[in-house]
């Protein structure tokens, strides 16, 4: 007796990129605001925008985007204490405030908010032994500690911070799998290992890592399907080809997964009639995969997209354009 | 966002669904714009609380509405009695509990959890690990509620002992154990280090523990938690920093140091000191084999000046001085010498194996291979094979490691590349086992090479062949620090990078390759 492995039908279809219909799909989800999902999605609107665009420039369209109403409602949500919310009516967060600083980023106009309350806002979430909280109710999770590095390298104000407690208190989380959770003692989880890795990344100490062990660890999430999963004995999802995909690129381990099967499963998530991707084959859409599903495509190297950057996910030239530096082993 | 099936439905249906998500959406925006107008008006009343709790049981990812909620309770603890303060909180206690029986997997509603504990006047911690014993049952695998656990462990001080007896519990009695494993890979240091102080589990629980796992992959081969504890209660501890080689040439005058593993040499790392007949150098300039990195394994110095020709047996002495460990290591340079070298004598594969461990390992091979031959085509049985085999003897298994290794790559071709890598570590692990590194001509030529390992180990030799194989980068070879001679021959190379600073190279080979024409002129720049 045995438990049957979790996993997905192999689905051959779609098998190409269809990128006139993502383009179509961001478009029209940004003039849906009626929308049932999009006002019930507020919550993390900062971040739908974020993904939205981005998906629209490594598509190479972000000019059909409206930049002006964007970097408006952006600037709307900085509160006085310097963080942002992610919507008008919603409380600051370190999520959304690192959303709006790579919104600004891509359409260099940091000028329109105020920086330096950003960097202040950041700071103050450091707490005593280097990790960070979301927000003054006092949630701490490794995300946090890569929200505030990223943001900060972002703005080239990482001097704000004590960089080396944040390095000792991410190197806290790691586990017997070469991997991270959210806390001290928390199991492995690749999106928390992105968080990690980038977190390294940033700083320089990629080499704390076991790079053979924890990408051992990365390449068996990839499953008979070809997709990947986030953590042993869990279902595909296309986010993951990025949380995975990225984390094997930091530590020079790309190699170790099967490009074209993963390829195969990305482009099978695609709706054919909608545009966009879902988590999985025959599930429905929405911008959060999408980004995912066309980042990952372009770290497997798909050339009708722009080249994206592994620790912010964000087009390399925008971080070219910052001239901001991060290490890759 | 996640597992919702793309369903076709009727016009008919499509249009009910509309209406009943209109009016959904009505009902939620008129809920929250109440709540944040009463959140404006600074009201924490009944009515605040219902809102809330009506808005947040269908909706759990909406902080700002918890943050709310979290105003509205602190102000009535802070005005209520003290009974009447602990019974706001159980209820809400309860409220939490129906959120997670319909969101066990979020934050908001775990975090609020855990701030209204801390907020309590008397908390029940015994009822808060029911709590978690009961979610666990439904799903072994939420780590919000693991996490949870253990703040709830740590605040209540329940033993590590206890939770331990907990791990082994679960994994009796279930599958899908990942977080149970994991937790126990935790608790098992705590409950039994072991006396050197390492940080590891005591190795007498750690041999124990082979026998738990391997009753786990008995009962189902395919359990890939098991498979990964035991790779991990097979992983050596964390390296110590030492002193693996002193290198020191004439010419050009210099030292080569080597460390078991990466360091900052300078202010606010670890200092390297050193001494020529006695005398300390001031002014020492350590440079970094990495270049683009801060922190390295070998470190080079320049002894211009400071190196005498024709003299007599010229000392060197090198002092490392970090936080965890101090060493001295010296040298020689005798009168005709134009090098010398001081070398670890530690074996670099396997540490001391005490008996107790042998025979552990010995039998746990014998168990994988019976079950290799029930399951043939098991890749977790294959893979632990190879490990045990490195484990016990790498240079007296090498030839079945390889063959194992072959067979996984068409078992499970998904990871091939994986293993091509895996194969050329091991590959030139064995060349460091046999100390080959330490001649001055290193051949590793015609055995599929895909990655190349411990260039480190090479600083010191001047010719080396690596043609014939599945190279593609030369990222690495940045390590190569006395190489004077360097064939490359019938690879896969894309690019030079890496070759570049290489101080004593004079020939280079590059047949056969797959180097860009625009690199190919590059090459040429390099030098």
């Amino acid at each position: 007796m045995g438990t049957a492995a979790k996993d997905v039908i192999d689905v051959q279809q779609p098998n190409n990129l269809l990128l006139d219909k993502h383009v179509e799909y961001i478009c029209a989800y940004e003039n849906k605001k009626d929308d049932y999902e999009y006002v019930m999605t507020e919550y993390l609107r900062m971040s739908g925008i974020y993904w939205c665009i981005t998906a629209m420039d490594l598509m190479g369209h972000l000019h059909k985007m409206t930049a002006e109403d964007i970097i408006k409602v952006v600037k709307k949500c900085q509160h006085e204490c310097g963080g942002v919310s992610p919507s008008e009516g919603h409380d600051p967060h370190l999520l959304y405030t690192l959303s709006a600083v790579q919104i600004l980023c891509t359409y260099d106009a940091l000028d329109v908010v105020d920086v330096d309350g950003l960097v202040l806002y950041v700071s103050a979430l450091q707490q005593e032994d280097g990790s960070f909280v979301g927000d003054m109710w006092g949630e701490v999770d490794t995300r946090f500690s890569f929200c505030a590095l990223a943001c900060l390298a972002l703005l080239h104000r990482l001097d704000a911070v004590d960089v080396e407690k944040a390095i000792e208190f991410v190197l806290s989380c790691k586990n017997f799998d070469g991997g991270f959770g959210t806390k001290p003692g928390s199991e492995s989880h690749a999106g928390q290992i992105y968080c990690c890795l980038g977190v390294l990344a940033i700083t320089g100490r990629l080499h704390e890592v076991d790079a053979d062990l924890l990408g051992w660890w990365l390449c068996e999430r990839q499953l008979p399907s070809g997709g990947l999963n986030g953590r042993p004995e869990k279902l595909p999802d296309v986010c993951y080809s990025w949380w995975v995909l990225s984390s094997l690129a930091m530590i020079g381990k790309l190699h170790w997964i099967d490009r074209d099967k993963l390829v195969s499963f990305i482009l099978a998530s695609q709706d054919e009639e909608t545009g966009g991707f879902a988590d999985r084959p025959g599930d429905l859409v929405d911008p959060f995969h999408t980004l995912f599903g066309l980042a990952g495509q372009s770290l497997l190297g798909e050339r009708k997209l722009k080249e994206i950057n592994p620790v912010f996910c964000m087009p390399q030239e925008v971080i070219n354009r910052l001239d901001v530096h991060v290490q890759l082993l | 966002m996640h597992g919702r099936l793309k369903v076709r439905t009727t016009a008919e249906q499509q249009e009910l669904k509309r209406q009943e998500r209109t009016q959904k959406l009505n009902k939620f925006q008129a809920g929250f714009n109440r709540a944040s107008q009463k959140r404006l008006n600074k009201e924490y009343d009944k009515e605040s609380l219902l809102i809330t709790g009506q808005l947040l049981a269908a909706n759990p990812d909406v902080s700002t509405l918890w943050n709310y909620r979290r105003e509205i309770i602190q102000h009535l603890l802070d005005v209520k009695p003290k009974e009447e303060a602990q019974l706001l909180c159980s209820e809400e206690q309860e409220f939490l509990e129906a959120c997670l029986r319909v969101n066990p997997k979020s934050y908001g509603v775990w975090h609020h959890r855990s701030w209204l504990l801390n907020k309590m006047p008397t908390p029940d911690w015994k009822t808060e690990l029911q709590l978690c014993n009961k979610f666990l049952e439904y799903d072994e695998r939420n780590f919000h509620c693991w996490d949870y656990r253990r703040f709830v462990v740590k605040q209540s001080g329940v033993s590590a002992e206890e939770e331990l007896e907990f791990t082994s519990d679960k994994i009796s009695s279930n599958f899908s154990n990942y977080s149970s494993w994991y937790y126990r890979s935790k608790l098992l240091p705590v409950v039994h280090p072991s006396p050197d102080g390492s940080g590891r589990a005591a190795e007498d629980v750690l041999l124990k523990e082979f026998q738990l796992v391997q009753n786990a992959f008995f009962t189902d081969p395919n359990d890939q938690s098991a498979w990964f504890y035991h790779r991990w209660l097979l992983g050596k501890g964390e390296q110590k920093l030492e002193v693996d080689c002193l290198y020191v040439s004439l010419d050009p005058p210099k030292i080569i140091v080597r460390l078991t593993k990466p360091v900052k040499v300078g202010s606010n790392g670890v200092a390297l000191s050193v001494s020529v007949q006695g005398k300390q150098l001031s002014n020492v300039h350590w440079q970094n084999s990495a270049s683009s990195s801060l922190y390295g394994s070998l470190w080079e110095c320049s002894l211009q000046d400071h190196l005498v020709h024709g003299s007599d047996c010229q000392d060197i002495a090198v002092e490392l001085n970090s936080s965890e460990h101090t060493q001295l290591v010296t040298c020689a340079l005798g009168a005709d010498q134009s090098e010398a070298k001081a070398v670890s004598s530690s074996s670099f594969c396997c540490s001391e194996m005490t008996a107790a461990k042998t025979e552990t390992l010995t039998n746990e091979l014998e168990s994988c291979k019976q079950l290799e031959e029930l399951e043939p085509n098991n890749k977790w049985a294959l893979l632990t094979i190879v490990l045990l085999m490195r484990a016990i003897d790498p240079l007296r298994y090498q030839d079945d490691t390889s063959r194992y290794i072959e067979k996984l790559q068409d078992v499970d071709s998904v990871r091939r590349n994986y293993y091509r890598d895996l194969e050329s570590k091991y590959k030139i692990e064995n060349l460091l086992e046999r100390r080959l590194h330490y001649e001055n001509c290193v051949e590793l030529n015609g055995i599929a090479l895909t990655a190349l390992y411990y260039m480190e180990y090479l600083a010191t030799v001047s010719e080396i062949d690596f043609s014939s194989n599945k190279l593609s980068s030369l990222g690495q070879c940045c390590h190569l620090r006395c190489v004077k001679c360097l064939v490359l021959d019938d690879n896969v190379i894309v690019s030079c990078d890496g070759l570049q600073g290489l101080p004593l190279l004079e020939d280079l080979s590059l047949r056969n390759n797959s180097i860009f024409l625009y690199e190919g002129k590059n090459v040429l720049a390099l030098f």
